[in-house]
């Protein structure tokens, strides 16, 4: 093995998303109960990439749809947010941590942006933090979770700790029913 | 973060599967080879991105396979030093916090690099952060924790010995071959909840 260049370019944790998404499309990988339920009667899964792969695409699945990547619905989403956060005066590095975690408060750009105050004032962190907002709202059961009460939110964990695929999406659904 | 990096390597396709597209079991074989391994002072490798090169295969003496040099461009998860990150926390002991995120498990917070004011509470097992006197702010377990990469650790594993390698001796060093060392000191770093 021979590296020829240790860091050709960035990937963004939305590419990855993909890349693995297709790869998990193509080998016929179920990894969730959802999934069985969703794909039956599937033919087999191919087993050709080894297990390696299988086991570090259901992990980085997990891992990128538990963080802001999987907000992000369609590239033109993307590209808006890039031409707006090109309108700013950020390093690549910068931009490409913004875009990847998706700042929701001032804390959390603080830490990404170096030097955040001196380079930036209030109201340019407070547009960018709009902008993010509202391109890439957070999902619906969050903001219900919050809302709840804390003994129905214990019933939801509950109820996915089960596993119990359609059980959980049912009390989810009634909750979004409440909220609205 | 993940990068891509460009390698390349002499793979070898087994005859039994000289009937398939080559592109095809390149990418199998490279996956295998790959998948969810540690490359030293690289990083973790995650998949294969595309291949760029295919040469021409080469036989060896007394061996049925082919051997094709390829050049291609893999997915690699490394984090550089300074960046942010958000993992959950495994365990909480007297020297620090383990962190996990899901496909990577080695980052350790060691208790330097917390924040000033924290304190371990051996009977709960948690660490506790007292911003002032009054409050106490719990790092339980399984909690959700932003922090700082710090600095990255590459121990190469390779087998000492010919006895080793051949899985009679047990190997002496148990530490992974790539790990993480990560800080909570400034704001906006330690539990996800205390900053919303």
């Amino acid at each position: 093995m021979k590296i020829l260049n240790e860091r050709e370019a960035f990937l963004l944790d939305f590419e990855v998303l993909q890349h693995l998404k297709d790869y998990k499309e193509k080998y016929n990988w179920l990894f969730s109960a959802e999934d069985d339920a969703k794909f039956k009667g599937r033919k087999k899964r191919f087993t050709g990439a080894g297990l390696g792969l299988e086991v570090m695409t259901r992990d980085v699945l997990l891992y990128t749809e538990l963080r802001s990547a999987a907000n992000i619905t369609s590239k033109l989403v993307l590209l808006e947010l890039m031409t707006y956060l090109n309108t700013l005066d950020l390093m690549k590095i910068e931009k490409l941590q913004i875009v990847n975690s998706l700042p929701r408060s001032m804390v959390h750009l603080y830490g990404l942006v170096e030097e955040c105050d001196q380079r930036f004032d209030e109201a340019t962190c407070e547009a960018l933090l709009e902008k993010v907002n509202e391109l890439v709202p957070l999902p619906e059961e969050e903001e219900a979770e919050e809302e709840e009460a804390e003994a129905e939110e214990e019933a939801v964990e509950e109820a996915v700790a089960g596993a119990d695929a359609a059980e959980t999406e049912e009390v989810s659904e009634e909750i979004k029913m409440e909220v609205d | 973060m993940f990068i891509l990096s460009q390698l390349l390597d002499l793979i070898r396709i087994p005859p039994h599967l000289f009937h398939l597209p080559v592109h095809h079991v390149l990418r199998d074989e490279l996956h295998q080879k790959y998948a969810n391994k540690v490359i030293t002072n690289l990083g973790l490798a995650v998949a294969v991105w595309d291949i760029l090169d295919i040469k021409d295969g080469l036989l060896k003496p007394g061996d049925g396979g082919s051997y094709v040099e390829v050049t291609f461009r893999l997915v690699v998860w490394k984090p550089f030093v300074g960046e942010i990150l958000t993992g959950w926390v495994t365990d909480c002991s007297a020297e620090g916090i383990k962190v996990h995120m899901k496909f990577f498990n080695e980052i350790f917070i060691p208790k330097a690099y917390l924040f000033e004011a924290c304190i371990f509470k051996p009977v709960e097992k948690a660490w506790v952060w007292k911003p002032d006197e009054d409050t106490e702010l719990f790092i339980d377990l399984n909690e959700k924790i932003r922090f700082r990469v710090e600095e990255e650790v590459f121990v190469s594993v390779k087998p000492k010995s010919s006895t080793e390698a051949l899985g009679l001796d047990e190997s002496v060093s148990k530490a992974p071959p790539y790990a993480l060392v990560a800080s909570c000191q400034t704001d906006g770093m330690g539990c996800v909840s205390w900053w919303d």
